[in-house]
């Protein structure tokens, strides 16, 4: 009795032991940081619209094209493009071997579907308006009774996009790739369109993409595994998963082991490049400009342009530049993004006594106006509030979260904001979907000389013609100035020590060729 | 044979024989006196840049400490960020106090009803993990150093409500008080002159305490980002707009002195509560020798 006692407890004391030993988990982990949380899974349905829930979605759903930093396109969903019907439409040949999670074939049909349904009225999608471009839809995104919508599948993996306005593939897809998603209609077909965002499928939503869902910590972090099926190749990797945290910790995360890789490219400052390299991590510097600083004004609160015009002459860009690019920037008077097609002549500078004469002029009464910006950008706030001050201008700052940023200026909440976006090579990449009825998120009273102009760019068949259409909207703007431009910026990417053939810099149009990735074995 | 040293008779004289004390309130007055008193005499002003310093110098003579990312003097911040956080210790610890002491008083005096209800309550309010209510209830409400003080006041007050209610309950079965009842006083006054003097020597030992925890509770709403508003400094603050990797390990200036001083304050603080818990405690009257 005495030996079975002994023997028990021995087998006790050796069985957490060897609990103990190498663990014999084989899985291949990508551990994915990122700063800020997604909002939702649902692609169309983002309150703030913001790249943090792109870039997730990105990973689950299927676009139709890759597009690189520099602005060349490879195939994804759709396999190759064309231009057709003199310009006003852009057919897609889709990849036949695209299915989605659950097995069922990708075809033009989920794409024109999938449109359909979230241009329908009375579907509550709040990113409806990327369609907008489309013909038979509003302003909004929202489909036109009556009207014929242009999204039509031609055939099984043929889908035909018609636009209001001639617009070549290239145009579309710098502009909206990453707003386009393909969704698993045939799993929706029953769905009152009223309903179709409260579905639980969006909580463990099924896409074509090259991850498929495995479990999510609302807000902190999402589990998703390769899909060994995606018709670009397998990931090289089983779990990708993604977690949230602080900023500041990414490099850290990235240098101690803890992460493999850190949206969006790997971006650090260029004070944290050496700190980086001294970690034993490489680093390597963007070649285009991958973001674009704002200055968000409520010209419904800030009625006067000699106002606006005096806010931005007060403001020394280099300063602020310098205070948040560490010189991996250029400040700049207009949203043309340097090195494209399209060019600007207008320069900026500070003029602290021109200011202050505009704002004699344009009535200011010392009132404070509230500046909202995130809390990684208190600083640069604070900077703003001193130089704004030193022209007699009043300013409070509100440090808020990204979603109640922008929530906040299209509600009239504040004053101006601080906001930053990653830029494209077209000329209106920033305008056109600012300065529309659907989306005025800068409160202009008349947006028709913008959206006039607007119109006419698009319409535009040469680039000369459109490249003086281009000087006139910016010479508008400028005299108006109901945003104020502050510079783009380039970034250092720190390259991961652990996971192969990233492409760094394409990240900044919020896609990520997670096919590509291989982890390394060792 | 045993002999006795006498200590003196009042508390404050008592605590004046406590070196360590003593040590820790001169420090904690010298550190007002610099917070207070210097900004003002030197001139300094935390909320401008000096762009021909730049972003984070290095200390010079210009500016003793440095300067932080949007080349602010980060002496001056340090000095203003110091009003900020011992206002915020203090005020909040004397909110806690003020509503703190009355309940435990009722608590503990006519039980019943009152004591069941009020400590019931004072459960629910501990039962939450503090920082986190805190950071609720401050998001809430809206970041400013006004709302920081009101809710740690105002969630602070049921350690001391517990710390009066349990003495209360030890005092109003005294003789003396049974007696000042029987000659017919009011229950206000019994509390008032009777009670309160009776079991509120733990609440001053207890104060500081509370101060410096408001202290480091404000410090990590700050680190949290949800502290006081830009461009206004706290230690904690101070703290925060340090917290990235190349600043830690590269510019300790700028976040090496907040740091230090909110350590030496809660020291002080604490060293002040051991030391009016003795100066109070009149079974410490006499010391053997």
């Amino acid at each position: 009795m005495k030996k079975l006692i002994v023997l028990l407890l021995a087998l006790a004391l050796a069985l957490p032991l060897a609990a103990c030993g190498p663990s014999q988990d084989t899985t291949a982990v990508v551990r994915y940081g990122l700063s800020n949380a997604w909002d939702t899974l649902m692609p169309y349905n983002s309150p703030s619209g913001s790249n943090y829930t792109r870039i997730v979605c990105d990973k689950i759903y299927d676009r139709l094209a890759y597009v690189h930093a520099d602005g060349s396109l490879d195939p994804r969903g759709a396999v190759s493009w064309e231009s057709g019907d003199s310009g006003m439409s852009v057919v897609f040949h889709l990849d036949e071997n695209a299915a989605f999670h659950d097995g069922t074939p990708v075809t033009a049909a989920h794409w024109a579907d999938t449109i359909a349904l979230m241009t329908n009225p009375d579907c509550p999608a709040l990113g409806r308006s990327v369609f907008n471009v489309l013909a038979g839809t509003d302003e909004s995104g929202a489909a036109i009774p009556g009207e014929a919508l242009g999204a039509e599948a031609v055939d099984a993996y043929t889908l035909r996009l018609t636009f209001k306005t001639p617009t070549t593939p290239e145009d579309f897809l710098l502009d909206r790739n990453r707003e386009f998603y393909v969704l698993p209609t045939h799993l929706l077909e029953d769905t009152d369109p009223a309903e179709v965002m409260d579905l639980a499928l969006w909580e463990a939503p099924i896409g074509s993409g090259p991850c498929k869902f495995v479990e999510e910590l609302p807000g902190s972090q999402l589990t998703l595994q390769a899909n060994p099926d995606y018709q670009l190749g397998r990931p090289g990797f089983d779990l990708l998963v993604i977690t949230v945290m602080d900023k500041s910790n990414l490099l850290p995360s990235l240098m101690a082991g803890d992460l493999d890789y850190y949206a969006f490219g790997g971006n650090l400052s260029a004070e944290s490049a050496q700190t980086a390299r001294e970690g034993g991590i490489e680093v390597l510097e963007g070649t285009v400009p991958n973001s674009f600083y704002e200055l968000m004004l409520n010209n419904e609160t800030i009625p006067s342009s000699a106002l606006r015009r005096a806010i931005d002459l007060a403001l020394d860009k280099q300063a602020l530049c310098l205070h948040t690019a560490q010189g991996l920037g250029e400040p700049t008077a207009t949203d043309l993004t340097p090195g494209t097609t399209y060019t600007s002549s207008l320069t900026w500078s500070r003029d602290v006594a021109e200011a202050e004469a505009l704002l004699a002029e344009g009535g200011y009464d010392g009132r404070t106006y509230t500046l909202a910006c995130t809390s990684n950008r208190s600083g640069l706030a604070a900077l703003m509030q001193q130089q704004l001050g030193e022209a007699g201008i009043n300013v409070t700052i509100a440090t808020v979260d990204s979603a109640t940023l922008f929530s906040g200026m299209a509600e009239g909440q504040y004053d101006m904001a601080i906001a930053s976006h990653t830029p494209g090579a077209l000329p209106l990449w920033f305008t056109e979907s600012r300065f529309s009825a659907g989306n005025n998120i800068f409160h202009v009273s008349d947006l028709t000389p913008y959206a006039t102009l607007i119109s006419q760019i698009k319409a535009a068949a040469d680039i000369g013609t459109r490249q003086a259409l281009v000087d006139e909207l910016q010479a508008l703007l400028a005299s108006e100035r109901p945003f104020i431009p502050l510079w783009f910026g380039r970034t250092l990417h720190a390259q991961s020590p652990t996971v192969d053939n990233i492409d760094y810099p394409s990240s900044s149009f919020s896609n990520e060729n997670v096919w590509d990735w291989t982890l390394r074995a060792d | 044979m045993e002999t006795h040293a006498y200590l003196p008779r009042s508390p404050w004289a008592r605590f004046r024989t406590d070196r360590r004390a003593m040590l820790c309130l001169s420090v904690l007055c010298l550190e007002l006196v610099l917070v207070f008193l210097l900004p003002p005499l030197l001139g300094l002003e935390p909320n401008v840049s000096d762009m021909a310093a730049g972003f984070w110098a290095p200390p010079s003579r210009t500016h003793w400490l440095g300067t932080d990312d949007v080349g602010r003097d980060l002496l001056a911040r340090l000095l203003c960020g110091g009003q900020v956080s011992l206002l915020i210790g203090l005020s909040a610890a004397a909110i806690s106090a003020a509503i703190g002491v009355p309940l435990g008083l009722l608590a503990g005096y006519r039980r019943g009803a009152w004591e069941f209800w009020l400590m019931r309550l004072a459960d629910v309010v501990q039962s939450f993990p503090s920082i986190v209510l805190v950071l609720c209830l401050v998001v809430l409400t809206g970041p400013s150093a006004g709302n920081i003080v009101l809710v740690l006041g105002l969630l602070g007050w049921t350690g001391i409500a517990r710390l009066v209610y349990g003495n209360t309950l030890t005092v109003r079965d005294q003789e003396y008080i049974v007696a000042v009842r029987a000659l017919g006083a009011s229950r206000s006054l019994i509390l008032r002159r009777n009670v309160l003097p009776n079991v509120i020597s733990p609440v001053w030992c207890s104060i500081p305490l509370r101060a410096g925890r408001a202290i480091l509770s404000e410090s990590s709403l700050s680190f949290l980002g949800v502290g006081i508003r830009t461009p206004q400094a706290s230690w904690g603050s101070l703290i925060q707009a340090a917290a990235d990797l190349t600043v830690l390990t590269a510019r300790p200036w700028a976040w090496l002195p907040p740091a230090l001083c909110i350590i030496l304050t809660v020291f002080c603080l604490a060293g002040i509560g051991d030391g009016l818990r003795d100066a109070l405690d009149t079974r410490s009257r006499r010391l053997p020798i």
